[in-house]
């Protein structure tokens, strides 16, 4: 888990992913062109993505294309889950401070 | 990736005047929300929420629009001033029920977001290092 973590730590690479989801797959010289550095710096991004099994690499003809796979940030939604669980208790504790003044 | 949220959204006999109280009064506040609440209502001013047990957490006010919507950012790390870590957005809206009552709904949302990148990439990592370390103990 700790490689989803650390692979979502930096900006470009969500906006990969964040282009993979809304894009599909994209060969590393579509995903280099809005980005501010090398098709190099880029293809390095790409390996820790798929170091941490969030896309994946998928040949179709002369062209190697980056596919996201989602599954891993399941993760990140379950590290969202204690926060959601705090809000339901302070709501219960809401519900009933304003149930004890009627 | 879409951005993380939490909605939750609750019904309540009380009036919404009765509501908005219960979530911008200090007083009230500190009855159920912290252990004690600092909080000034007006936008751009800054708070805290406060627990004995976890420290006190920085909090700005950002709309003040009673008794519909509340709107204000909190730290998630206790103890540092608000511009020193990235913070979440809580967002409160208030609308009458039919036949009386209130409907409340609440919305926190950046867990992540373009801010935190520009203003503290490191502590989004920090964040998330700790969110890894509560959920494997």
């Amino acid at each position: 888990m700790s490689d989803v973590f650390g692979a979502v730590a930096d900006p470009t690479r969500r906006e990969i992913l964040e282009r993979l989801r809304r894009e599909g797959p994209l060969t590393v010289k579509q995903l280099s062109e809005p980005l501010p550095m090398s098709r190099q710096a880029v293809t390095k991004h790409l390996d820790v993505l798929e170091g941490a099994r969030l896309i994946r690499r998928v040949v179709r003809g002369r062209e190697r294309y980056h596919e996201l796979r989602a599954t891993p940030l399941e993760a990140i939604d379950a590290w969202l889950a204690p926060y959601a669980a705090a809000w339901d208790e302070r709501l219960a504790r809401l519900r009933q401070h304003l149930e004890e003044d009627r | 990736m879409s951005e993380r949220t939490i909605e939750k959204t609750m019904e309540f006999d009380a009036s919404p005047e009765r509501v908005w109280r219960a979530i911008t009064d200090p007083a009230e506040l500190s009855q159920w929300f912290g252990d004690d609440t600092r909080l000034d209502l007006t936008p751009g001013s800054d708070g805290a929420m406060i627990w004995d047990q976890h420290g006190s957490f920085a909090v700005r006010v950002e709309v003040v629009d009673p008794p519909h919507r509340f709107v204000w950012r909190w730290v998630h790390e206790p103890d540092v001033d608000f511009d020193d870590a990235p913070s979440t957005l809580v967002e409160w809206s208030l609308s009458p029920r039919d036949g009386g009552g209130t409907i409340l709904r609440l919305r926190e949302s950046g867990f992540r977001t373009d801010h935190h990148q520009q203003q503290n990439t490191e502590g989004w990592s920090e964040e998330l290092g700790e969110l890894q370390a509560l959920l494997t103990t």
